[in-house]
């Protein structure tokens, strides 16, 4: 039998040696797999006999080889056919100029880029941030503890190696960059993507991205709301007005939750702020003293905001786009029409 | 936590308050109000009687009733399991409404039915899964002897009015605030009105004597707590519990269950029952078997009822299930480790729900009883938090009536606040009182310290005008991809793929090892959308190992770019891009693809890798059309397009601009 089987394989390949376009090989493959009467005979024959497990080891030798023979033909074909011998331009000297034209900015950078300007001009530090984080980073130090319920596998993604996670927030940056810094005065923000365990649809997506920020130092409530407005100002319109509302974060002690007049109907009510005229808008609150201590400072010498703004939303509500997912399908007509009539 | 309106004003006087005015202060105190509903009370809905009850002819489940209500005869039919003739019941005429629906008239399996006879879910207007389950298929059946006149509203014979439910949102720092006694009490702070003192129509007394009682307790008991409830004769009647239970959206199950729940809104407690109490004896009785409102076991006064909570060590993970997050466990914090807190935990929910034990010193949920926590904090405190030097004697005034007192920079906590541990936990409350919104906000002095320039953001920023100019839109895409594709583009051969935890069950459960595939999927959705001369670039941190990664360009383009000869427009972009970062083209080393793998996705006749001291930094060339066949660019061999592609690790260029 395995003679009859290099026979064949022989027969095989003296033909394929003639083949030279995809739609003949094709031909040939079914000649000798599908049509194939030596195989057809083979698995006839592997019903009735008592010897099955024999039959069926030469049945997996012929096809393995053929199958093997064929692959190899596609791939010297398809080179053949789709690529030339050329001069490499990549390897060569070359000269050429490319004509102006109009991309974009994605939507979700344009915002970056406000929020930027604006804590550039307050002189924060930047802290570049990563997506792949330590549990201590995302959760501990920032007063998640382990039986947290934001620890739970149904809202964060942890990894295979113990202790690693995709972080949950960008608040990561501020736990590293407080427990870092050694100044008494110290700003800081950051931006960046963060993922939640969560389905992607209209107003949801287990990846976003948010802004960061902190600032220690003689800070007071009072100097927080500043900060806040005004970067709302910026976001949206000067007349935009931050509504403040006492809320809960682990991180942060008072925290408050902040809404916005929406900037479409200026709180009349609209189909933007479902009616109610104003938009929740992002947290924000005084370091936690439990953050703090966490980092190992003392949190009776030191004082601190932080807040933290999802950029999806700010865009969301800035250019009335209804579906989150259109940030990452980056249709073309949508790239380039997301703030048209804006103001 | 479900609060009912008319229950709410037992306790405090917030009569002239409109709906949306509570709302205001609920939110003012931080409680976020979801919804206010109003209660769907069936409307027009009168007492009858059966007087005569046979089996629908044509129907199995069906009966075929008359009915008598207001001296005229109805043809009814229903469907309730328990009806029969001399009952007093409620009768829905046609014209009332049920459940938010005006009824008519209806034929039935061929008879007309005049209206429907009302289950208890039917009156109440609610969900028939609270109802109790012996009563929930049941018609609800009125005690004749009660009722004394037949022409009042068996709804208001029951004593429900027009009632509004608010779904606040009770966040895990305010767990003591989880009952009604205390929300009142924080309003009537707030607003400055009168609050009631209602005594808890139940009357709890610890029996200290366990050995009374013969529990027989699983192993995993760490605590368990008897106590004697007696019903007050004045106070409630097992309905009015029952009621009251329903009304917020919990469902009765004639255990004490409804008792923990019934105290645990009424009075504050954070006792939630524990499910694992089937196999818990009382008496030789299983606990769950007894009908706390018929008998108890402990008892010989038939007015009693028995209120039992047990904490088990095997359930851990309760006070997640209950949404519940731990206010108590002090954080250790020594690299990642915590004390384990639940065991504790645990305990204290048995004391809490116990409302006295002898291990409980600190906590209990009187306000009216003080420990010795004590936080000191003086005004120069409170105005370098705040900002402003702010008039405290009416916060002060208002914290007194919530049962925290100052005297000489020292605050005496109550000690059902287990929130309260530092001075900024009593900072949030006085600007809680204050106002956050009278708080005005202030500029502080921007110091011009000198920053290291980041030279990501810098980098970034300079791309993006770069390739904008030359026609390319920025795109985002998901960072996270399948395995198959994490492999298959793994052009920087990285040896550790990041992967999700095997417990998810994701297709995507992989960090992109390169920005290819991502840009190939935006390239083909517009070239589907049939755009012509599509370029797009993605900037992404891409990780090595779980500790390392760099920060990529990726950049595609398709023919069109230029008609003769668009790999040079590849070329001409990376070159220049990169000497706006200061590298020449000499400093470059192009280097023929060596590797299979890579040849399998660049053609190897037209792509390069790029070095740089030495230092593999970028792939560049044209995208193998086996690629583009796969994802049906090319179809029966017909070549429609071609894509050029390049990516740089550009953190090699951010070092040489801010060492």
């Amino acid at each position: 039998m395995e003679n009859k089987i290099i026979e064949q394989i022989n027969k095989l390949k003296e033909q394929i040696k003639n083949i030279e376009d995809l739609e003949n090989l094709k031909q040939l493959k079914s000649k000798f797999v599908g049509k194939s009467e030596f195989l057809n005979d083979l698995k006839e024959k592997i019903k009735t006999s008592s010897n099955k497990s024999e039959i069926g080891k030469y049945i997996k030798l012929y096809s393995e080889n053929t199958t093997k023979i064929f692959e190899e033909k596609k791939n010297e074909l398809e080179n053949n056919f789709f690529l030339k011998k050329r001069n490499n331009i990549f390897l060569e000297k070359t000269n050429f100029l490319l004509e102006n034209k109009e991309g974009k900015v994605h939507p979700l950078t344009k915002i970056s880029f406000e929020v930027e300007n604006y804590f550039d001009s307050m002189n924060y530090h930047y802290e570049h941030g990563f997506e792949v984080e330590l549990e201590k980073y995302n959760f501990d130090i920032l007063n998640l503890p382990s039986d947290h319920p934001a620890r739970e596998m149904q809202d964060t993604f942890f990894l295979k190696e113990k202790g690693y996670l995709l972080r949950t927030h960008a608040t990561n940056q501020t736990a590293r960059a407080l427990e870092k810094t050694k100044k008494q005065v110290f700003r800081s923000y950051s931006i960046g993507t963060v993922f939640r365990n969560d389905e992607n649809d209209a107003t949801h997506s287990f990846q976003f991205n948010q802004i960061d920020i902190f600032g220690i130092g003689d800070y007071s409530i009072a100097n927080l709301k500043m900060t806040i407005e005004e970067l709302i100002k910026k976001l949206f319109f000067s007349s935009t007005k931050s509504n403040f509302r006492p809320s809960y974060f682990p991180f942060t002690e008072p925290s408050y939750e902040v809404d916005i007049t929406c900037p479409h109907c200026n709180g009349n009510g609209c189909n933007v702020c479902s009616r109610t005229g104003n938009i929740e808008i992002l947290g924000s609150g005084m370091l936690s003293p439990k953050v703090i201590k966490n980092v190992g400072k003392n949190p009776d010498e030191v004082r601190g905001f932080a807040a933290g703004i999802g950029l999806e939303r700010i865009a969301m509500i800035k250019w009335n786009i209804k579906d989150i997912r259109n940030f990452y399908t980056n249709d073309i007509d949508f790239l380039n029409s997301y703030d048209k009539g804006e103001k | 936590m479900l609060v009912l309106r008319k229950e709410l004003e037992k306790f405090v006087n917030i009569k002239n308050l409109t709906n949306e005015q509570l709302k205001d202060a609920f939110t003012n105190l931080a409680y976020e109000v979801e919804s206010i509903e109003k209660i769907p009370f069936a409307k027009g809905v009168k007492f009858g009687k059966v007087i005569n009850c046979i089996k629908h002819p044509d129907a199995e489940k069906l009966n075929y009733c008359k009915v008598e209500t207001d001296g005229i005869v109805y043809d009814v039919v229903c469907g309730g399991k328990n009806i029969k003739e001399g009952q007093l019941i409620a009768h829905a005429i046609p014209g009332s409404t049920v459940n938010g629906i005006k009824l008519e008239q209806k034929e039935l399996r061929g008879i007309t039915s005049y209206g429907m006879v009302l289950s208890l879910s039917e009156l109440m207007g609610f969900d028939k899964k609270i109802i109790e389950d012996n009563e929930a298929s049941n018609i609800f059946v009125f005690d004749e002897k009660e009722v004394k006149d037949l022409s009042i509203d068996p709804v208001e014979f029951l004593n429900l009015k027009e009632e509004y439910v608010f779904d606040l949102s009770i966040l895990p720092d305010r767990l003591y605030a989880i009952n009604y006694r205390e929300l009142a009490k924080e309003l009537g702070a707030l607003l400055n009105v009168e609050t009631f003192k209602l005594n808890c129509p139940i009357n709890i007394e610890t029996i200290d004597n366990q050995e009374k009682i013969n529990l027989k307790l699983g192993e995993n008991a760490v605590r368990l707590t008897a106590f004697h409830a007696k019903l007050n004769k004045n106070g409630k009647t097992p309905w009015e519990i029952k009621k009251f239970l329903y009304l917020n959206n919990i469902k009765v199950k004639n255990t004490i269950e409804d008792i923990i729940n019934y105290v645990r809104f009424y009075k504050g407690s954070i006792a939630y029952v524990l499910e694992k109490t089937n196999n818990i004896e009382l008496n030789g009785r299983k606990l769950n078997n007894i009908d706390i409102f018929n008998d108890s076991p402990i008892s010989t006064n038939n007015n009693d009822v028995t209120f039992v909570s047990v904490a088990t060590k095997e359930k851990t993970n309760y006070m997640k299930e209950k949404n519940l997050y731990h206010p108590f466990g002090e954080m250790n914090i020594k690299g990642t480790n915590f004390v384990d807190c639940k065991l504790n935990t645990l305990i204290k929910i048995a004391i809490e729900a116990g409302y006295v034990d002898s291990i409980s010193k600190k906590y209990s949920i009187d306000s009216n009883e003080y420990n010795d926590v004590k936080i000191s904090l003086d005004n120069e405190t409170i105005v370098k938090y705040i900002g402003e030097n702010i008039d405290l004697t009416i916060v002060k005034k208002q914290l007194e009536k919530i049962g925290i007192f100052e005297k000489e920079g020292v605050w005496s906590i109550p000690k059902n606040r287990i929130d309260l541990e530092v001075k900024q936990d009593l900072i949030e409350e006085i600007v809680r009182f204050y106002g956050i919104n009278n708080i005005n906000s202030k500029i502080f002095p921007i110091t011009r310290e000198a920053l290291i320039p980041n030279g990501y953001k810098f980098t970034k920023k300079k791309i993006i005008e770069f390739l904008i100019k030359y026609g390319f839109f920025e795109a985002k895409t998901y960072q996270l991809v399948s395995e198959d594709t994490a492999k298959k583009y793994n052009i920087w051969k990285n040896k550790n793929l990041i992967q999700l935890n095997e417990k998810y069950s994701n297709k995507l459960n992989t960090m992109q090892t390169s920005l290819l595939d991502g840009l190939i999927e935006i390239h083909l959705y517009n070239y589907r959308q049939e755009k012509e001369d599509i370029r797009f670039f993605e900037l992404s941190n891409i990780f090595e190992s779980n500790d390392k990664f760099s920060f990529n360009l990726g950049l595609i383009h398709d023919s069109k770019i230029n008609e003769e000869e668009p790999s040079i427009a590849t070329k001409h972009l990376f070159i220049s891009l990169l000497k706006e970062f200061g590298v020449e083209e000499s400093q470059l080393e192009f280097r023929e693809l060596n590797n299979k793998e890579k040849q399998n996705i660049f053609n190897p006749f037209l792509s390069s890798e790029v070095f740089y001291n030495n230092e593999l930094v970028a792939f560049i060339g044209e995208i193998h059309p086996k690629i583009l066949r796969e994802n049906k660019y090319i179809r029966l061999d017909k070549v429609k397009e071609k894509l050029y592609y390049f990516e740089i690790k550009f953190d090699k260029f951010i070092k040489k601009q801010f060492v």
